[in-house]
């Protein structure tokens, strides 16, 4: 066996790798080799950020050949909300390649990864100047995103879309476009910058005798051509325009309008159906159109300097909601982008009524409950909060202020269209707004002397969350309930007995629980027979094994890596949660389309056979859950339930 | 004066001591030779990989087959794989080690158990009247050094005594392929040596001078 010393056994890896990665898989053996050349191979330890938000994007195209990174938005008090994953043989930096643009997005590696980089004007030079891997690019992506099999959220792959996802999603004609300003070839340069001026637009574009588009003329050319070299006004237009048109038919995918601009460094684009010009698309319009991304939502919120002017954001928050659901997010990845916002609007109202009543007298930490505290809000989210405070001498002066503090806030929610609790679970009861000393003696009460009756109003702060003020408040009264917690064996039989109440159907329509009579006759309460019973379950285990994550789908994964525990359940439990999860934010979605009351009624005869198996699934998770915790809290509950 | 001075002066002056291991240009290298009997035994192909920092560039890389006009042992053909046939069409060793001091100049060399390749290069360097002067570092000896500074581990004893470069290629939990191929070998010796250097790192190896007292040959 000999070898040749012409080819390099390195560059033959590398392509033998790239041979499999879309869209490289359409080179020629030989392009991937003049490709390899340029590439260089990284290494990047587990929970290296190879790109951070906010930073100048990267200048490379990385495909990951081992290992696998996630793409997530940080929060506000630097937590990472995950977006995507990428994993072997799948490429990342592609937007912010084209874009050139602050990236958006932390890229962390979750393993140790390693990455090929392709640099970045490579990756132009091929979109550029071939057909097939841009096309591809385009066609792929869009299938991938837009086709949501039901195998892609049992997997969890499910993915969600950030402006990039638009990029590949909608198409020209989705975005309204301003009609094209036309002139003759025999205009002049006057007549048209009149033109331009009247018509309040930034670009006209040349038209010949057949009526097809042979120049623009833009307010760049203006100035560079015609101010700038004083050039005679009365000179034909013809003189000033750039040629040939770019144009693109408004059925194409919005992404190979960008292109366009980016690969030619132009900013106008003439849009066409079947060759007449029937609109001119902007990268102004194209930046408007990111508005539609969570991102943005953050941006306008941070952006606002009333409570008027913040009632704005609810409509926007909701709005994203639709729009990542189409975009084939995965519920969990909703929920919490949905709970992400609602907590920077709390921010934000309660630095306005810190502006208005002055500093507080004493620390406080705003904190909120139930749903919003595990971060699992869809649609239907009212006021669920408290408000914990240090302890003072001057209790009078911090009760009289935080009264106010509370009472402008629940207003503030109010006129953003949250609407009041009705268990009253809100900071402005005086009940739920206490100095931290009083709270840790209703946690003690609670976990020490527990009642099968007060335990069920205890279930909404057992999910509490801190969301603004002095976290070290919220921090302290979570660490004495952890203590209390590891020896309450009585609170975690009665938790454990709540849990069950609610037993999930088995099978369908024979043993299916549903609404006998009444408006929801012969539908399913998903939430109350579905999410419910796993949320609950979840609560009992974390709390149990010590777990400080309220956050269902964050309990249930880090039950799953306990050592000492049979992981499948858990992960069966996390699974059947987001499709059920996701079934309720479907269901939801359409009843706002439809203008009806918000619910989480289901009737199965609106599932597909698929749905419906998967459906069954989620309850036998459900049920095995609940199960498991008789099992192991068997005794507890039996003495509860004879008292 | 000759072609390859200027090499030899450059690669030696431009690296000072303090350079961050970021900012070094590395070369990871590795030679087969006719015999491991350093008397009588010649130099048959060198391949070598440059990186940029932890960076390995693909583009960037160096093989050549010499022909070094002797008879190649039997059973040193069963390891590389190079036959006198084989050999035959490669370049006059003079050729090849002019490009290859160009290829390295002003890098570190790497390699594993690089003593072996020094002296090689040295050898068939200073029959044409050549010097390598550019600092190198032993990957055995690193990854000697990683392992009696990371967590205790019961079998470190036996760790320590098994350093071929399969093992550590495990070790590194990267595939090996196409073994005791000069270029072959480079490259898994680079993809081995760009995880130490994250390995070093965050030992707290900051600069040129650290990694040599680690594991410089």
């Amino acid at each position: 066996m000999a070898h040749s010393s012409s080819e390099s056994v390195i560059t033959d890896t590398v392509v033998s790798f790239l041979k499999n990665v879309p869209p490289f898989q359409f080179l020629s053996v030989r392009e991937l080799c003049r490709l390899a050349t340029t590439m260089t191979l990284e290494f990047f330890p587990k929970d290296t950020v190879i790109v951070s938000a906010g930073h100048p994007a990267s200048e490379s195209l990385y495909i990951v050949h081992k290992g696998g990174v996630k793409l997530a938005l940080r929060s506000q008090v630097g937590k990472q909300i995950v977006l995507d994953k990428r994993s072997e043989g799948e490429i990342f930096g592609l937007l912010s390649v084209m874009s050139k643009d602050l990236a958006r997005l932390d890229v962390v590696a979750i393993e140790d990864t390693l990455c090929y980089r392709v640099p970045a004007e490579q990756v132009q030079k091929l979109i550029s100047s071939n057909a097939e891997v841009s096309t591809f690019l385009l066609r792929t992506s869009v299938t991938r995103y837009m086709d949501r099999s039901l195998q892609e959220l049992r997997t969890q792959t499910g993915l969600m879309g950030d402006t990039e996802r638009l990029l590949y999603s909608l198409s020209v004609s989705d975005v309204p476009s301003s009609p094209p300003l036309l002139c003759q070839q025999n205009t002049t340069i006057r007549e048209a910058a009149q033109m331009l001026a009247h018509a309040k637009a930034t670009s006209v574009f040349v038209t010949d005798v057949s009526g097809s588009a042979v120049g623009i003329v833009t307010d760049r050319d203006f100035a560079q051509k015609v101010v700038a070299q004083a050039l005679p006004l009365d000179r034909a237009v013809t003189e000033v325009m750039s040629s040939p048109v770019v144009a693109v038919e408004a059925s194409e995918r919005l992404f190979r309008a960008l292109l366009a601009m980016v690969s030619r460094n132009i900013h106008h684009v003439l849009v066409t159906q079947r060759g007449t010009p029937t609109g001119v698309l902007t990268a102004h319009d194209l930046m408007v159109l990111q508005g539609k991304s969570p991102l943005n939502v953050v941006r306008f919120i941070e952006a606002q300097t009333s409570v008027q002017d913040l009632a704005k954001a609810n409509q926007r928050i909701s709005g994203l909601l639709p729009l990542l659901l189409r975009e084939g997010a995965k519920a969990s990845h909703v929920t919490r982008v949905v709970a992400e916002m609602n907590d920077r609007l709390i921010v934000k109202i309660l630095q306005f009524a810190e502006a208005k009543l002055g500093p507080p007298p004493v620390p406080y930490c705003w904190v909120v409950l139930g749903s919003e505290g595990r971060r699992e809000q869809t649609f239907k989210t009212d006021q669920d909060n408290a408000l914990l405070y240090a302890d003072s001498e001057d209790q009078a002066s911090a009760r009289e202020y935080f009264a106010q503090l509370t009472a402008f806030a629940q207003d503030a929610l109010l006129t953003c269209g949250y609407p009041i609790c009705p268990g009253n679970y809100m900071a402005s009861n005086p009940l739920w707004r206490q100095p931290l000393q009083a709270w840790m003696t209703l946690f003690h009460e609670w976990i020490t002397q527990a009642e099968l009756h007060g335990t069920e109003d205890a279930l909404i702060f057992l999910d509490m969350r801190p969301v603004a003020g002095d976290f070290s408040l919220y921090q302290a009264l979570a660490a004495k309930n952890r203590e209390w917690l590891k020896d309450a064996g009585m609170f975690k039989s009665v938790l454990a007995c709540i849990s069950t109440t609610h037993k999930p159907p088995l099978g369908f329509f024979r043993n299916f629980v549903l609404e006998r009579s009444g408006e929801h006759k012969d539908q399913l309460d998903l939430k109350l027979f579905g999410t419910g019973p796993i949320v609950d379950a979840a609560r009992v285990f974390a709390l149990d094994a010590g777990i400080e994550h309220t956050n269902t789908a964050d309990r249930l994964s880090t039950l799953s890596t306990a050592p000492d525990r049979d992981p499948t359940i858990f992960q069966d439990m996390q699974e059947a949660f987001e499709f059920l999860t996701l079934l309720r934010l479907e269901c939801q979605l359409r009843q706002v389309r439809e203008g009806k009351e918000l619910g989480n009624y289901l009737s199965p005869d609106s599932l597909t056979q698929l749905q419906r198996s998967l459906l069954k699934e989620a309850f036998r998770a459900a049920a095995r859950a609940q199960a498991l915790i008789e099992e192991r809290f068997r005794t507890a509950i039996w003495s509860q339930l004879g008292r | 004066m000759p072609g390859w001075w200027k090499h030899e002066s450059q690669s030696s002056e431009a690296l000072s001591q303090d350079s961050a291991l970021d900012s070094l240009r590395y070369v990871v290298l590795d030679t087969e030779l006719t015999s491991l009997d350093s008397r009588t035994n010649r130099l048959l192909s060198v391949g070598a990989i440059a990186m940029q920092g932890a960076s390995i560039q693909l583009g960037n890389q160096f093989y050549r087959v010499l022909n070094p006009s002797v008879s190649i042992p039997p059973e040193s053909v069963v390891i590389h794989r190079l036959r006198v046939e084989d050999v035959a069409g490669g370049e006059p060793p003079r050729q090849c080690l002019d490009d290859l001091c160009q290829f390295i100049e002003g890098a570190v060399l790497v390699g594993h158990f690089v003593d072996i390749d020094l002296n090689i290069l040295r050898k068939e360097m200073g029959q044409t009247g050549r010097k390598l002067n550019n600092p190198a570092i032993d990957t055995a000896r690193v990854h000697h050094w990683i392992l009696r500074h990371g967590p205790y581990s019961e079998d470190l004893s036996m760790q320590l005594e098994k350093m071929d470069l399969p093992t550590l290629a495990k070790f590194y939990s990267l595939e090996a392929q196409d073994a005791h191929h000069a270029l072959s070998d480079a490259f898994l010796t680079a993809r081995i040596w760009q995880k130490m250097l994250y390995a070093l790192k965050a030992k707290g190896v900051r600069n040129l001078r650290k990694l040599l007292s680690i594991g410089g040959a």
